[in-house]
C-alpha cells in the first residue's frame, strides 16, 4: 500500500452528471472465476468514464501528485449491488496508450468523491476502507490486490487516477 | 439503543453441515416495504437487488434440537427462536433494521427488550463484511473467529455481504434480553 492524500473536491456534485458506461472487469479469465465463485455478472459491472484529457475544473489534481508523471483520469461510478471482488488491476487500456510493457511503475490512487454510505468499501490488502470523507485518496502499487464494493442503497463515486511512478 | 460484542460457546458442526438447499429466499422481500424510512434516506430502494444478489438459506431450529435455555443463559436473554443463515458468494443483506416480526406478533404485550445475538459459525474469509452503525460511526467487522458475534435490538442499522469465495454461515438467536 501506499501513502495515502486527502485532497479538496472543488466540483461539487459534477461527477453525478457525467454519462458513465457499463463496464465489466477486463479479464475474463478472472470474471470467470468470480462467477464460477458464484457471484452474479450483473453484479460485476462498473460504470466509467474514461477522460483522454482532464476538465478543465480538474487541472490542479496534478499537484498533489508530484510523483507521478503522464497522470490520466477516468471517473467510476459502482452501482449498489456490484462490485469486483479482490483482484489487482490489468491497466490495459492505460498500459496501451503509453505503450508501456512493464507495469512496475503504474500506480494507481482512487479519490472519493463523496462521504462514505453504509455498504460502501475498499479493501486494500487487509486494510478495510469504509468511513471516507470525501476526498481522501488511497493508492496501491501496480499489481497490490484490492476489492471494490457498493454494497449500499446509493451509488458510490470515485475518481481513478493513473501515473507512473517517476524514478529519481 | 442495545449493542453488545458477544462470543457462543457451542458446537457449531450440525449447524453448518445440514442442508440448507431446503430453503432458498429472498431478505429484501420484507424489507422494502418495511424500512423505507431508511431507503428514503437514500433515495429509495435500488431497482439493481434481486432475488440473485439479495438470496438466503435459512433454517430454523427447535428448543429439541439445540438448547435454548443453554444458549440463553450464555447471552443473557431469553430465546425465542434460533435460526441459521447461509449467504452465498454475491449476496447482500442490504442496510436495514432488525423487525422482531414474529415475537411481536406472538409476544404482542411483553414489554422487555428484544434483542438478537448475530453468531458467526465461520471464522472470517475474506471479502464478507458485517457493517454496522453505532453511535452515528459505521463500523465495519472482518477478521471474526467462529462463536463471535454481536448483539443488537432495532436501534443498530446493519449491513451484511458476502463478497468473497466460500459461503458464510450465521446464527440468529431472537428473544428477550434479561435483566
Amino acid at each position: 500500500m501506499i501513502r495515502n492524500r486527502v485532497i479538496p473536491i472543488l466540483w461539487g456534485l459534477k461527477h453525478r452528471e457525467l454519462e458513465y458506461t457499463l463496464d465489466v472487469f477486463k479479464d475474463a479469465n478472472q470474471e470467470s472465476s468470480w462467477t464460477d465463485s458464484g457471484h452474479q455478472k450483473t453484479s460485476l459491472m462498473i460504470g466509467l468514464y474514461v477522460l483522454n484529457e482532464p476538465f478543465e475544473w480538474m487541472r490542479y489534481l496534478s499537484e498533489y501528485f508530484p510523483d507521478l508523471e503522464n497522470i490520466s483520469y477516468s471517473f467510476s461510478r459502482f452501482s449498489p449491488g456490484t462490485y469486483f471482488p479482490m483482484h489487482f488491476d490489468r491497466y490495459g487500456f492505460y498500459s496501451r496508450t503509453h505503450n508501456l510493457s512493464d507495469l512496475s511503475c503504474v500506480r494507481r490512487y482512487i479519490l472519493f468523491l463523496e462521504d462514505a454510505a453504509p455498504g460502501h468499501f475498499l479493501q486494500v490488502g487487509d486494510h478495510m476502507y469504509h468511513n471516507w470523507p470525501a476526498g481522501l485518496c488511497v493508492g496501491w502499487k501496480n499489481d497490490e490486490k484490492h476489492l471494490a464494493a457498493n454494497l449500499g442503497l446509493c451509488n458510490r463515486y470515485t475518481l481513478q487516477i493513473t501515473g507512473m511512478f517517476k524514478s529519481t | 439503543m442495545y449493542f453488545k460484542h458477544i462470543e457462543l460457546d457451542l458446537d457449531f458442526t450440525p449447524l453448518l453441515e445440514a442442508n440448507y438447499d431446503s430453503h432458498t429466499g429472498s431478505c429484501i422481500k420484507h424489507q422494502v416495504h418495511e424500512l423505507t424510512d431508511i431507503h428514503n434516506e437514500y433515495g429509495g430502494f435500488p431497482d439493481s437487488y434481486c432475488l440473485a444478489n439479495t438470496k438466503i438459506h435459512q433454517l430454523w431450529w427447535t428448543d429439541e434440537q439445540l438448547d435454548f435455555e443453554s444458549i440463553g443463559n450464555e447471552l443473557n436473554m431469553q430465546v425465542v427462536t434460533v435460526s441459521t443463515i447461509k449467504q452465498p458468494p454475491g449476496c447482500v443483506v442490504p442496510y436495514h433494521r432488525d423487525t422482531f416480526f414474529q415475537i411481536s406478533q406472538r409476544f404482542p404485550d411483553r414489554k422487555e427488550r428484544k434483542v438478537r445475538a448475530n453468531i458467526f459459525l465461520n471464522d472470517y474469509r475474506m471479502g464478507q463484511f458485517l457493517q454496522y452503525k453505532l453511535d452515528g460511526k459505521f463500523e465495519t467487522c472482518t477478521d471474526w473467529k467462529a462463536g463471535e458475534g454481536f448483539m443488537w435490538d432495532s436501534d443498530i442499522l446493519h449491513v451484511s455481504a458476502n463478497a468473497g469465495f466460500q459461503d458464510k454461515y450465521t446464527m440468529q438467536v431472537s428473544g428477550f434480553l434479561n435483566d
